[in-house]
C-alpha cells in the first residue's frame, strides 16, 4: 500500500484535488435533491480524498 | 453546565489542536494537516454538535466555493511570477536596487525589507525568502541573517500582498465589507512595515545601525504604509500590496540619493550586472501592466460591471441542527468569471507573455517550465487550502466556531483585544499561511468581538496583522529559505531569530489594539 502511494504520489495529488474540487458540486446537487444515499456516498467520495491528501500531502 | 460547555469547548477546539500538534510537532505539511483536522471537525460535528449528512454536505459546497475564490488568484499569480521570472526579470530588478548603495544597512533594508515586499505583493508562498536569501548571501551576510532578514522584512505585506488573497479570504469568510475591515486592517499593518523595517536592521547592528538608518525607515516606511492605507481604504487593496512595494522601490531610489547614504562608488556594481541584459524598466512592465488593467477595472464603474457580469453563485436552504444551531438561507461566495483579481491576474500574465515573447526573452521550452513550475507550486497550495477551509466551513457551520468564540469571550472579555493579534500569528504559523489563518480564525475573532461587545473591525485588523506577522516565523517558509542558501536541516537558529521578533512585534500589535478599544 505505502510502495502504491509512493509510487503513484503525483497522480494520486492530482486526481485528490481534481476530486476536493468537482465532490461538493455533486454533493450540493444530491442535497438539494434530497437524495440521501448520494449524499452519503459523495461525502464518502470526499472523505476518500482527504484520507489520500493525508496520506500523501 | 459548565463542565458539559467545557468539554463541548474542549471538543470544538480538537481540530484546530490536531492541525496544531501535526503541524508544528509532527512536522506535516499544511496539506496534511488540514486533512486530519478535516476528518476531526467531521466526527466531532456529528458526535457533539448534530450535524447531519445534508449540512456537511453544505458546508463543503460552501467551503469549496470560498476555496475557488482565493485558489483563483493563487493560481493566476502563479502564472504571473513564473511568467516573469523565466525572462530573468526578477533577478535584473534585485540586481538594479543591488547598485544603488554600498551602505550595508541600507543595502539590507532595500532588499531585505522593500524588495521582499514588493514580491510578495507579486507573488508570495515563500517567493520572497526564496529569491532575496541567496542575492544576500551573494553580497556577503550570512547565512542566517540573509533568510532571517526577508523572512521578517516582508511579512507586514503579505496580507495585502499577492492581489490581496489574505483579506479576499477575510472579507470572504466573516462576510464583511472590504471597506469596513480595511481601514484598521491597514493601520495595524502600516504600524507593522516600521516595526519590520526596525527589526531587520536591529538584526543586523544593533541600535547603532537603527541609529544611522532611522530616516531611511520612517520615509520609505511612510511611503509604503501610506500607499497601502490609501489604496485599501479607497477599495484598490487589490494593488495595496505589490504597488506599496514598488512605491517602496521608488522611495529607496530616492533615499541612497540622500547625502548620509550617497553611493561612495566603491561598490561591486560589476557584480549585479550578470544577472541580465535586460533593462529595468521592462523588467518592470508585468507590473506596470498590473496596475494598468486593475485600476480602471476596479475604479471605473461602467468597465467594472461589465466585467462582473457572469457570476458563479449558488444558493443554500436554511439547515438548522440536531441541537437547534441555525444556519440561515442565503447565497454562497459568488465568484465573478471575468473580473475576479485572478482573472485581471490572468489577463496581465497573457499580456505580459506576448509583450516577453515578441522581444525574445523565452527560450525554447519557455511555456512548459512556466506551467510545470505552476504546477509544482500550486497543487500542494491547493490541497492544504481546500482542506482547511472546509474543515473551518464544517466548524463554523455546526456551531463548533461560535462556541469557542464564546467561550474565549467569557474568560476573557474586555481584554481580549490583547490576545486577538496572537491568534492570527497563531493562525499563520501553524498553517504557513495568513490566507489559512484568515480562513480558519476569522469567524471565530468575529464572533468573539460581538459577544464582547468589541470593535469587530480593530479585532479582525488585529487578526489579518498577526496573520502577516506569523508569515515570518511560519516552518514552511523557513525550510523555503534555508533550503536556497544551503542551510537545510539547520533551520533552528533561524526560527529562533524570526520567532522573537514575531512575537515582539505581535506583542505590540495585540497592545495597540487593547489601547484603541479602551480609547
Amino acid at each position: 500500500m505505502k510502495q502504491f502511494l509512493q509510487k503513484h504520489s503525483k497522480g494520486l495529488k492530482y486526481a485528490s484535488l481534481i476530486a476536493m474540487l468537482i465532490v461538493p458540486f455533486l454533493l450540493y446537487s444530491a442535497a438539494r435533491s434530497d437524495i440521501s444515499w448520494a449524499v452519503n456516498l459523495l461525502l464518502g467520495l470526499m472523505g476518500a480524498s482527504m484520507l489520500v491528501a493525508m496520506k500523501i500531502g | 453546565m459548565e463542565i458539559m460547555f467545557i468539554i463541548k469547548w474542549l471538543c470544538a477546539f480538537s481540530p484546530i489542536a490536531v492541525v496544531l500538534v501535526l503541524m508544528i510537532g509532527f512536522k506535516w505539511g499544511g496539506g496534511r494537516a488540514g486533512a486530519a483536522g478535516w476528518f476531526t471537525a467531521l466526527i466531532v460535528s456529528v458526535i457533539f454538535f448534530g450535524a447531519d449528512a445534508t449540512l456537511l454536505a453544505y458546508a463543503q459546497t460552501k467551503g469549496v466555493l470560498l476555496a475557488i475564490y482565493v485558489l483563483y488568484i493563487v493560481w493566476m499569480a502563479l502564472v504571473l511570477y513564473n511568467v516573469v521570472q523565466e525572462t530573468g526579470a526578477i533577478e535584473t530588478i534585485g540586481a538594479g536596487i543591488k547598485k544603488l548603495t554600498d551602505n550595508r544597512a541600507l543595502q539590507l533594508l532595500i532588499l531585505g525589507w522593500v524588495f521582499s515586499s514588493f514580491l510578495q505583493g507579486v507573488a508570495g508562498f515563500g517567493v520572497p525568502i526564496a529569491v532575496v536569501g541567496p542575492l544576500l548571501m551573494g553580497m556577503g551576510f550570512s547565512a542566517i541573517v540573509s533568510v532571517a532578514v526577508p523572512a521578517i522584512g516582508h511579512s507586514w505585506s503579505v496580507t495585502y500582498g499577492d492581489m490581496a488573497s489574505s483579506f479576499q479570504a477575510l472579507i470572504a469568510v466573516t462576510g464583511m465589507d472590504g471597506l469596513f475591515l480595511a481601514h484598521w486592517s491597514s493601520v495595524f499593518l502600516g504600524l507593522t512595515t516600521y516595526l519590520c523595517g526596525l527589526a531587520v536592521v536591529y538584526l543586523f547592528g544593533g541600535i547603532g545601525a537603527i541609529r544611522q538608518s532611522l530616516p531611511a525607515i520612517i520615509i520609505i516606511g511612510t511611503v509604503m504604509a501610506g500607499t497601502q492605507y490609501l489604496l485599501s481604504v479607497t477599495g484598490l487593496w487589490t494593488l495595496a500590496g505589490f504597488v506599496a512595494g514598488m512605491a517602496g522601490i521608488l522611495a529607496s531610489i530616492l533615499v541612497t540619493r540622500m547625502p548620509a547614504y550617497r553611493n561612495s562608488g566603491t561598490d561591486d556594481a560589476g557584480a549585479a550586472g550578470h544577472a541580465s541584459q535586460m533593462g529595468l524598466g521592462t523588467a518592470l512592465s508585468s507590473y506596470i501592466f498590473l496596475i494598468i488593467i486593475v485600476t480602471p477595472s476596479e475604479l471605473y464603474s461602467p468597465l467594472h460591471g461589465w466585467l462582473n457580469q457572469v457570476k458563479l453563485s449558488l444558493q443554500f436552504p436554511e439547515i438548522i441542527t440536531a441541537y437547534g444551531w441555525k444556519v440561515a438561507a442565503g447565497s454562497g461566495k459568488k465568484i465573478s468569471i471575468f473580473g475576479h483579481p485572478g482573472a485581471l491576474l490572468s489577463y496581465t500574465a497573457f499580456i505580459s507573455y506576448i509583450f516577453y515573447a515578441t522581444k525574445g526573452y523565452y527560450n525554447a521550452g519557455s511555456m512548459k517550465r512556466i506551467w510545470t513550475k505552476t504546477l509544482k507550486s500550486g497543487v500542494s497550495t491547493s490541497i492544504g487550502i481546500i482542506s482547511m477551509v472546509c474543515f473551518a466551513m464544517i466548524m463554523d457551520q455546526s456551531g463548533m466556531t461560535f462556541l469557542l468564540a464564546e467561550g474565549v469571550s467569557r474568560l476573557f472579555g474586555p481584554v481580549y483585544p490583547l490576545l486577538s493579534s496572537a491568534v492570527g500569528t497563531l493562525g499563520a504559523f501553524m498553517t504557513g499561511s495568513n490566507t489559512n489563518s484568515n480562513v480558519i480564525f476569522g469567524m471565530f475573532q468575529k464572533q468573539t468581538a460581538e459577544l464582547a461587545g468589541l470593535s469587530v473591525a480593530v479585532i479582525l485588523g488585529a487578526q489579518t496583522t498577526g496573520g502577516s506577522i506569523g508569515s515570518m516565523l511560519a516552518p514552511a517558509k523557513i525550510l523555503v529559505g534555508c533550503s536556497t542558501v544551503g542551510l537545510a536541516g539547520r533551520e533552528g537558529p533561524v526560527l529562533g531569530i524570526t520567532i522573537k521578533y514575531g512575537v515582539i512585534i505581535t506583542a505590540i500589535i495585540g497592545l495597540v489594539a487593547l489601547i484603541v478599544h479602551l480609547l
